[in-house]
């Protein structure tokens, strides 16, 4: 059996789509995919226009760096750095680096609520400004593309709520940016444009949630896109 | 000694490194974030071991003044040089182990 199989995922600018199912589903192996974490045994991969097949190791981590940013459910912070520095790390890594690294690191965490918190490690924070922490890591180089693994599986309803309606609504849509979020949260539905329901690695249907009032919508170039496609994929 | 520590150092921090990958640090930067602590560890052993050598001179040739202890500064230069390479080399030892460590860690609880 194929952990996915023949599955295409396209992702416009500003668009939030949810993979669901149960467990076993795929979900992780797309996002995975999609991460450049993981190869597939057939099919195509582009992130923001750039199509991947063929790239090095190289070239798919400073595509990861520079165009995509992941959250985690299990926050993945760096236990021996503060809230600032697990931000700082990631700029430091692209060649931002000294005050630049730092104000920019403070701005992020400020957006997301943590003013009060630069200076604390991640064992001092709740579950909920872990996630925040990991969000502005994920956000510092400015990606195009979130991808999220059960971003709220190990938080409280309503700090998920909190968070979610944060990144998706105002630091993702608002400025253009496209998530991807696994899940198996049906309350995120009142926030995505489109859910894809997958069973057994396959795509059983796919569902658009009407847009809502306000809600920025929009065609993109195509060079903006990013998409997986599979066909006996992984 | 320090070959061993630093492999053990990669291998305790696995998952931390998996993080690093996934966010998008290429093998290259983490080869030399390993190396840069390895050198720093050597670079701290040399300077306690300094310290400590010259400590334990002045206090056998204060317990038995018939023995004369000299720490010259070609030894010091010699053993520092030495120092410098063993740890370059040592650095170089979990670097296998660190090109191993699979990203997609950053995805199991």
């Amino acid at each position: 059996m194929r952990a996915v199989d023949n599955v295409d995922l396209l992702v416009k600018p500003g668009e939030i789509v949810l993979i669901m199912g149960p467990s076993g589903s795929g979900k992780t192996t797309l996002l995975s995919m999609a991460g450049l974490l993981l190869q597939p045994t057939a099919g195509e991969i582009a992130v923001a226009g750039r199509r991947i097949n063929g790239m090095s190791r190289q070239e798919k981590a400073a595509l990861r760096l520079h165009k995509l940013g992941i959250v985690f459910q299990a926050y993945n912070l760096l236990g021996a750095l503060t809230a600032r520095e697990n931000v700082e790390v990631v700029l430091n890594l692209a060649g931002q680096k000294g005050k630049a690294a730092c104000r920019r690191a403070e701005e992020l965490l400020t957006l997301l609520g943590l003013e009060h918190r630069f200076d604390h490690k991640p064992a001092d924070l709740s579950g909920g400004e872990k996630q925040r922490v990991a969000i502005a890591r994920a956000l510092a180089n400015d990606p195009p593309l979130i991808l999220a693994d059960e971003p709220t599986g190990n938080l409280d309803s309503k700090t998920g709520a909190e968070i979610m309606e944060l990144l998706c609504c105002g630091l993702g849509r608002n400025r253009g940016r496209a998530i991807v979020i696994v899940t198996h949260d049906h309350r995120l539905k009142q926030i995505a444009d489109r859910v894809m329901w997958l069973e057994d690695g396959r795509l059983r249907r796919m569902e658009a949630i009407p847009p809502k009032a306000g809600q920025w919508e929009g065609d993109c170039p195509p060079d903006h896109r990013t998409f997986v496609t599979g066909r006996n994929a992984c | 000694m320090t070959g061993l520590t630093a492999y053990t150092a990669v291998a305790d921090r696995m998952r931390e490194y998996g993080v690093l990958k996934a966010v998008g640090a290429g093998d290259g930067r983490l080869a030399r974030l390993v190396v840069g602590e390895t050198l720093v560890r050597a670079g701290l052993g040399f300077i306690f071991g300094i310290g400590f050598s010259f400590a334990a001179a002045a206090l056998i040739m204060a317990r038995w003044p018939q023995f004369n202890i000299r720490i010259g500064t070609a030894g010091l230069l010699q053993a520092g040089g030495l120092s410098l390479v063993m740890s370059l080399f040592a650095g170089l030892i979990p670097m296998r182990r660190l090109a191993q460590i699979d990203p997609l860690i950053v995805f199991k609880e």
